[in-house]
């Protein structure tokens, strides 16, 4: 039977669906009889679902600038 | 910026043709994840140069690109394969060994738990139900996006894979050279981290 600290540990495998049908069984038990750990997955997927939400952060304008001549000037000189 | 980019065909055909907008487009989208992953192989020091050296790699192969993954994907794997030559040269091949034992080892489960496995003290209900009534606070916003760039570099890459870029964990597992349970392991800890920064800040406005 599985823990709070097993659930703790389980939380990622058990949103991405990478759990065991036994293992997954076993969350689901757990989570039937414990508010606290309900309260901690929920709040877990809703994190996940935020950074879903999010964009990697792009490079200021200056850098795009200078990111291309400094490939354009290396594919000259590649060529 | 050109919608005809967002096509990825477009945007082999600008970059093939060297357009300075496709150029633009390119390296808009595409940089800051190059970065990451190439810091996570080789440290912080030299990734700006692998990325450099991997985007002449992509002008150079474009012709090559079959399209049997995303032009993303492809790229990434420019990267990923430019910094473990890069790596193989300087015989510096223990470094990433080294960096995945060091995240592993850290951040391990704190003391939330007691002796028989349950919480200490229960999680804090949080008052936010979606992902949007979180990212409506800019300052949470900020507070999370910076704690994503402060995690370490082999968490940061596999959470922005995941997460905001949408690869498969095989997929990322092979760009970053790892196996898949390290790779869910290093997401879980990313998340974590992400999850105690939300957790704090509800803390903190239910005290005030």
């Amino acid at each position: 039977m599985f823990k709070c600290k097993d659930i703790n540990h389980h939380t990622s495998d058990y949103l991405d669906k990478n759990l065991s049908l036994w293992k997954r069984m076993n969350v689901r038990l757990h989570l039937f009889m414990c508010g606290p750990c309900r309260d901690f997955v929920r709040q877990f997927g809703l994190t996940r679902s935020s950074l879903q939400h999010l964009s990697t952060p792009a490079p200021t304008d200056d850098k795009i600038d200078a990111a291309i001549a400094k490939l354009k000037a290396k594919v000259k000189e590649n060529q | 910026m050109s919608d005809r980019f967002t096509d990825e065909r477009g945007l082999i055909e600008g970059l093939s043709k060297g357009e300075d907008e496709a150029y633009r487009y390119a390296i808009k989208s595409y940089q800051g994840i190059m970065l990451y992953v190439a810091t996570s192989i080789v440290g912080n020091a030299i990734a700006e140069e692998i990325v450099q050296d991997a985007w002449v790699s992509v002008i150079k192969s474009l012709s090559k690109f079959e399209g049997r993954s995303s032009l993303k994907t492809w790229i990434l794997r420019i990267v990923s394969n430019t910094a473990k030559t890069r790596l193989r040269k300087e015989s510096r091949s223990v470094a990433m060994g080294d960096a995945l034992d060091l995240e592993l080892a850290q951040g391990a489960q704190q003391d939330q738990f007691d002796e028989s496995g349950h919480w200490v003290s229960p999680p804090t209900s949080w008052h936010f139900d979606t992902p949007e009534a979180i990212l409506s606070s800019e300052e949470l916003k900020e507070a999370i996006s910076q704690a994503i760039t402060q995690l370490p570099a082999l968490q940061r890459s596999v959470l922005t894979l995941k997460e905001m870029e949408d690869l498969e964990m095989d997929e990322i597992c092979k760009i970053l050279d790892i196996s898949e349970s390290n790779g869910r392991v290093l997401l879980h800890r990313a998340r974590s981290r992400i999850y105690q920064v939300i957790d704090n800040f509800e803390n903190s406005k239910s005290h005030v």
